[in-house]
């Protein structure tokens, strides 16, 4: 009798603790989906969003530039029905489209200074957005975008979905892109966070990356006027006199630097203007087509079904039926015998038109990437070919300042740190 | 009257010396105080190039400022030299300045100008590079320019606006183009010169900073606006370009026409 006690005791602790180590992982699963859910929030789009835009012109101090890099086009869909008709070369156009089309809508708000779009690893913004294209096909857009400005300080990093459910509503009209309501919601997430910052901030934010930009260019003077916290953040030891020649200097260039960035700025302008109404028609008549698809599948599936149904009432008749039901019901049975085969031949013609549709969705993107490629080709080009030009230039200024400061101080150069 | 005849020969005889010695003095002064001036002058230039203090132009005036001083020194001893029965005064190192001199004992000007002069020249080369940088980025922009994006028609009527000089304020970054058009030609200046253009560069860049803003949607009033023309609190890119173009145009005819236009736009998006 105490041996089944002490048997049952033990169950009871073994119960308690298996009990616990759910509760356990329950919490644990709960934690990290919390933790990604601050770090990484997806959220669908609705179309009704509004564009917040600044009621006031705001003061020039308080204006920040953003650079928006080019989107990293992601990866196309594993499973070949859903990437049908998408080719690398799309989403390689797209990932220039999509942030030329949010620096205009930025633009549209008031609340940013000069908003540019630059090659990706471009150093020097104040603000920086970047983006990752998850998914793009016409019919749904979803995009990871990572905001953060020149102190190191990351603004967000969250995922934006639309799903276009009225074709006609939305691609009706020709001077707005179907997904706006994506754009509007980054532009005011970003102008939000914009808002959140004191005057204070936006000052420093400023200035940081300025002094970043000094650094990079005379290290041996400007290296130490910004220290790197634990955190990763950029903090400001001082700043330099205002007549400091060698500072002067590096304004002077670094408004070449934004004169290159307007230059690159101008030919993804050139771009997304020859790209607009293309790419706009290709997502309309790829979002038609696979809507035909859609509905040309399912019909097919249910012709099928119906005549599989009644071919097999008809044998189910024959096989468990009376014989006075077999006899009564003779003729009924061949005419379901004879319609279910109707349905599955008209459920295999409706197939072969779903296959229409199928190498319809390819062709439109074959032919719409016969236009989008020798674009893409030629903006990489340009841009590619002046970044580069302008790098090899910057490294020449760089040298030279070093030396023209080792001149005018006596000082021997002592560091090549990069900001 | 004996000691009276000493008295008033003492004093002649001190005052002939004392003519004498005046007049030795006044040069002897103005070369001690030369000489003081440059020994002073130098000790500073020492301190401000060591503490870098010093621009490139303003250590090329204090260079020959010091130059000016060691030729007056020199000057100075020479006329000192010439003075007869007057031995050189110990207390000035007249011994060593050199003949024709302009090299004092303990300063080597030829280095220093060397250096100078190095510096003006990486300053000129910097300078020169950023004026082919310039160039550069003008021809780029030109044939950004030149590239004719298709375009549907409302786009066409905008950059019709533009080529008007207009839209010379636009957003993108061909309207800032436009506004550097003239950099390489003033940056062929000195390089002070470059550093002032660079000023207005800052200026236009602020003000490109503040064109994000010009088409908020609250500012648009007072600008002869006629009645039947909707706010433009959501205007796109083109409709804002127009109303700016038509906001600004002084010829009342084009005025007009582009208000018109303005709204024909707005009535095909609306």
């Amino acid at each position: 009798m105490g041996r089944v006690q002490t048997l049952q005791s033990w169950y009871r602790v073994g119960l308690i603790v298996r009990i616990l180590r759910n509760l356990f992982t329950v919490l644990i699963v709960g934690v990290l989906i919390a933790g990604c859910a601050t770090t990484n929030v997806s959220r669908n789009v609705t179309p009704e969003v509004k564009l917040d835009k600044a009621f006031t012109e705001l003061p020039e101090e308080q204006l920040l530039d953003v650079w928006i890099e080019l989107f990293d086009p992601g990866e196309l869909p594993e499973k070949e029905k859903d990437a049908l008709g998408l080719y690398p070369e799309i989403r390689a156009a797209e990932a220039r489209f999509m942030p030329a089309h949010l620096r205009q809508v930025m633009e549209k708000t008031g609340y940013w200074g000069a908003v540019r779009v630059v090659p990706r690893d471009t150093e020097g913004a104040e603000v920086l957005v970047g983006g990752v294209i998850k998914a793009s096909d016409g019919e749904t857009l979803e995009i990871e975008i990572t905001a953060q400005d020149a102190t190191g300080r990351r603004w967000f990093k969250r995922i934006y979905r639309h799903d276009i459910k009225d074709i006609s509503k939305n691609y009706n009209n020709q001077h707005e892109d179907s997904f706006e309501p994506v754009y509007y919601e980054i532009a005011n997430d970003l102008a939000e966070f914009r808002t959140s910052l004191s005057d204070e901030d936006r000052t420093r934010v400023r200035q940081v990356a300025e002094m970043r930009f000094a650094a990079d260019m005379l290290p041996d003077a400007f290296s130490d006027h910004l220290q790197m916290d634990d955190q990763g953040i950029y903090v400001l030891v001082r700043l330099p006199a205002e007549d400091d020649p060698a500072y002067h200097r590096v304004q002077i260039i670094r408004d070449r630097d934004f004169q290159l960035i307007d230059t690159l700025n101008g030919y993804y302008e050139n771009f997304y203007r020859d790209l607009e109404i293309p790419y706009q028609e290709w997502r309309k008549a790829r979002n038609i087509e696979a809507e035909a698809l859609r509905e040309a599948k399912s019909k097919a599936a249910n012709r099928k079904a119906l005549g599989a149904l009644a071919i097999l009432g008809a044998i189910a008749i024959e096989v468990l039926g009376s014989s006075n039901t077999r006899a009564t019901t003779r003729t009924a049975r061949d005419v379901m015998v004879l319609g279910g085969a109707y349905s599955i031949k008209k459920g295999l013609d409706i197939s072969s038109e779903s296959n229409i549709h199928r190498a319809a969705i390819e062709e439109l993107g074959e032919s719409f990437v016969s236009e989008a490629r020798p674009l893409v080709i030629e903006v990489e080009g340009e841009t590619l070919e002046l970044k580069g030009s302008a790098e090899a230039q910057y490294k020449q200024w760089r040298e030279l300042m070093r030396k023209i400061y080792a001149s005018e101080t006596g000082l021997e150069p002592v560091s090549s740190g990069t900001y | 009257m004996r000691n009276h005849f000493k008295t008033i020969l003492a004093g002649i005889l001190l005052a002939c010396c004392g003519s004498v010695a005046q007049a030795e003095s006044d040069l002897l002064q103005r070369v001690r105080a030369d000489y003081a001036a440059l020994s002073q002058a130098m000790a500073e230039f020492d301190r401000a190039r060591t503490a870098g203090e010093l621009g490139a132009a303003e250590e090329i005036d204090f260079a020959g400022w010091i130059e000016q001083l060691v030729q007056q020194v020199y000057e100075g001893c020479r006329a000192l030299e010439l003075e007869p029965d007057e031995p050189l005064p110990v207390d000035l190192p007249c011994d060593k300045f050199e003949i024709g001199g302009l090299k004092p004992i303990g300063i080597d000007i030829s280095t220093e100008r060397s250096r100078e002069e190095g510096t003006a020249a990486m300053l000129d080369q910097l300078h020169s590079a950023l004026s082919k940088f310039d160039e550069q980025l003008l021809k780029e922009q030109e044939k950004i320019k030149a590239q004719t994006p298709r375009v549907d028609s409302a786009q066409e009527v905008a950059s019709a606006t533009e080529s008007m000089g207009e839209t010379g304020e636009g957003e993108t970054g061909e309207g800032e183009s436009e506004q550097t058009d003239t950099e390489p030609a003033e940056t062929d200046a000195t390089m002070q010169a470059g550093e002032e253009d660079d000023g207005e560069q800052q200026e236009q860049r602020t003000a490109g900073r503040t064109q994000s803003t010009i088409g908020s949607p609250d500012q648009s009033d007072t600008r002869g606006i006629p009645d039947d023309v909707p706010d433009g609190s959501d205007d796109d890119v083109v409709a804002r370009q127009l109303r700016e173009a038509a906001e600004k145009e002084t010829d009342p005819e084009l005025k007009k026409k582009l208000w018109e236009e303005y709204k024909r736009y707005k009535a095909g998006t609306g």
